[in-house]
């Protein structure tokens, strides 16, 4: 552990640092889903359109994004960090 | 509300069963601060779910939310919902994981200990309590005042708002007495039951009545286009969508009752399992009270501001027969119930472990006992409080989800970040409520926060103070950073 530690600036073994292609894929996931949170970039946000006549197409995407959120969140408690020492 | 004789009897009904589960939980408590305060830390997943749910879930989610998409549209869903579904459950499995998983290392009971352990300091840990209470008091206030009114207007005047306020604080004073946090968990799990389950109920209800979502849908939007998009509202400008994002998402971790409902968690898999299911729950509660507050905007219509927040129990009680539209009191007052005892208790907690305990010859066996007098007084204060309705507390309230969103880069930067310091975070939580409180009370522009909420600027100001002083400061003991990381091996 004595050499992670440094004085003054970052210590990346300390912060989180997508090192995995598990992680790096979380993290991007991630900033994917925080991006299109901004419905407007989609061109949608101001879209009167109403899905099958009734479904306004704003809520419909915001619906899906938070589906999606949870689906992420089912991926980070699936690939949780292995436990190496016990946590009972 | 129909005579209202039907909504007295439920709620007299719904509080005899609260004080039941608090005389219950004292028979199976022990006279200790670990039990009194965190249940000795053995709450299991749906206990640990359910009184999240309960604890974030407050009279905004189920009025004021709804009354807000009443007014201003179904965008609310994605600037709200969407924010807290994202953004919550991963500060819970990152930062909050890691403050579970030290608290039970180092038998932390408040997140002030933990900080105060974490940088070797003496004044740390009680200047996150002062800031933690100072945001959630008057809360504690609006919660009072919220279940007075709605007893009130739903019972058709047979009890009284001072009646009503009185009672509600009176039995939520007396299980947090009888079981402490037990009390308070056991009686969350029913709170939170009732909650996600009448919701979604009176929402299927009311959708069935109005002939099918298509159709209710449909009204809705015939007699307003504009709630389906976001229109020129400025509530749903880019600036304020990511200040919602920010707020959303950064300040429920840092409510002290979601901190020490996370640390009361069995096992690592109970906490997990809670996160994975939290944000279930929030989906489930936001898209009914969306539902709710959309459709509504056809069948009741001419509600203006604040009366906007009572579209819920409205709607229901002019589709629903007495029977059920009685039991949209009992929501109301789960909601605001499960809110006012767990931050009452947190309240009371902070003070009598980070405040008192530290400075006078207390011994450890009496902390519950002062924790007890002291949630007795707060209470009593709240409810002479929600009589006066002093301006001040609508004041901070309408910032104070900022107030608890600049609380976060401080406490979580040094679970990750080995380099902070104690001045580094002292300065950062200090500026955070500086400037937020000169924001709000006009010593410096509006203008200057570009269009965003205050939180964004203060937010990326803080970051880099906390750093640069960071830098510049002594580090705390190697030592205990070496414990500290050790114990964060197995975690995001």
């Amino acid at each position: 552990m004595g050499e992670r530690f440094t004085r003054y600036g970052w210590d990346k073994n300390a912060l989180f640092y997508p090192t995995t292609p598990l992680e790096k894929l979380l993290v991007l996931l991630f900033l994917a889903l925080v991006i299109t949170h901004f419905s407007e970039i989609l061109s949608i946000s101001d879209s009167q359109h109403l899905i099958y006549g009734f479904l306004p197409l704003e809520f419909a995407y915001n619906l899906l994004h938070a589906i999606i959120s949870i689906i992420f969140i089912l991926l980070v408690y699936r690939k949780w960090p292995e436990e190496t020492v016990s946590s009972e | 509300m129909k005579e209202g004789y039907l909504a007295t009897f439920l709620v007299a009904l719904y509080l005899i069963l609260l004080l039941a589960i608090g005389i219950y939980t004292r028979r199976t408590s022990e006279n200790t601060r670990e039990d009194y305060f965190l249940a000795s830390r053995n709450f299991g997943t749906w206990i640990l779910l359910f009184s999240v749910i309960g604890t974030v879930a407050s009279a905004f989610t189920i009025l004021g939310f709804p009354g807000q998409v009443y007014r201003t549209g179904l965008p609310n869903f994605g600037s709200i919902a969407n924010s807290a579904i994202l953004l919550i459950p991963i500060t819970f499995a990152t930062v909050g994981m890691r403050l579970w998983y030290a608290s039970k290392k180092f038998n932390h009971i408040t997140p002030g200990q933990l900080l105060n352990h974490r940088y070797n300091s003496n004044y740390l840990g009680g200047l996150s309590s002062f800031l933690m209470t100072f945001w959630t008091v008057p809360y504690l206030v609006l919660g009072g005042l919220g279940s007075g009114l709605a007893i009130e207007s739903l019972t058709n005047g047979l009890i009284s708002y001072t009646l009503g306020s009185g009672l509600i604080i009176g039995v939520v004073t007396i299980y947090l007495i009888l079981g402490g946090m037990r009390g308070s968990g056991y009686t969350d799990l029913i709170q939170g039951v009732l909650l996600l389950s009448l919701m979604a109920g009176f929402t299927a209800f009311v959708l069935k009545t109005l002939g099918g979502l298509q159709k209710s849908f449909q009204s809705a939007v015939d007699a307003n286009p504009d709630l389906v998009s976001r229109g020129s509202e400025a509530l749903f400008g880019t600036e304020m969508w990511l200040s919602t994002l920010l707020m959303m998402g950064l300040s429920v971790l840092m409510y002290p009752q979601v901190i020490l409902r996370i640390f009361t968690g069995k096992s690592l898999e109970s906490v997990k399992k809670m996160i994975l299911l939290f944000p279930i729950g929030m989906l489930i509660l936001f898209l009914s009270s969306a539902i709710l507050g959309f459709v509504g905007a056809a069948e009741i219509t001419h509600l203006d501001g604040d009366a906007a927040d009572n579209i819920v129990p409205l709607l229901i009680n002019s589709l629903a027969p007495e029977y059920i539209a009685a039991t949209a009191l009992v929501v109301i007052l789960a909601a605001i119930m499960s809110s006012l005892d767990s931050q009452s208790l947190s309240v009371s907690t902070l003070i009598s472990e980070d405040l008192l305990r530290n400075t006078d010859q207390i011994k450890d066996a009496d902390v519950p006992k002062i924790s007890k007098l002291l949630t007795v007084g707060l209470m009593t204060i709240v409810f002479l409080l929600t009589l006066v309705k002093p301006g001040s507390i609508f004041f901070l309230v309408e910032f104070a989800f900022q107030g608890y969103a600049l609380m976060f880069y401080p406490v979580a930067i040094g679970l990750y970040w080995r380099g902070c310091t104690e001045k580094g975070v002292i300065a950062g939580l200090t500026f955070g409520f500086v400037g937020l409180i000169m924001f709000q009370s006009g010593i410096l522009p509006s203008s200057w926060t570009l269009g965003f909420m205050p939180l964004t600027p203060l937010l990326i100001l803080q970051i880099g103070l906390v750093h640069l002083i960071s830098h510049h400061t002594e580090k705390p003991p190697k030592k205990t950073i070496d414990a500290y990381f050790e114990s964060f091996e197995n975690a995001w």
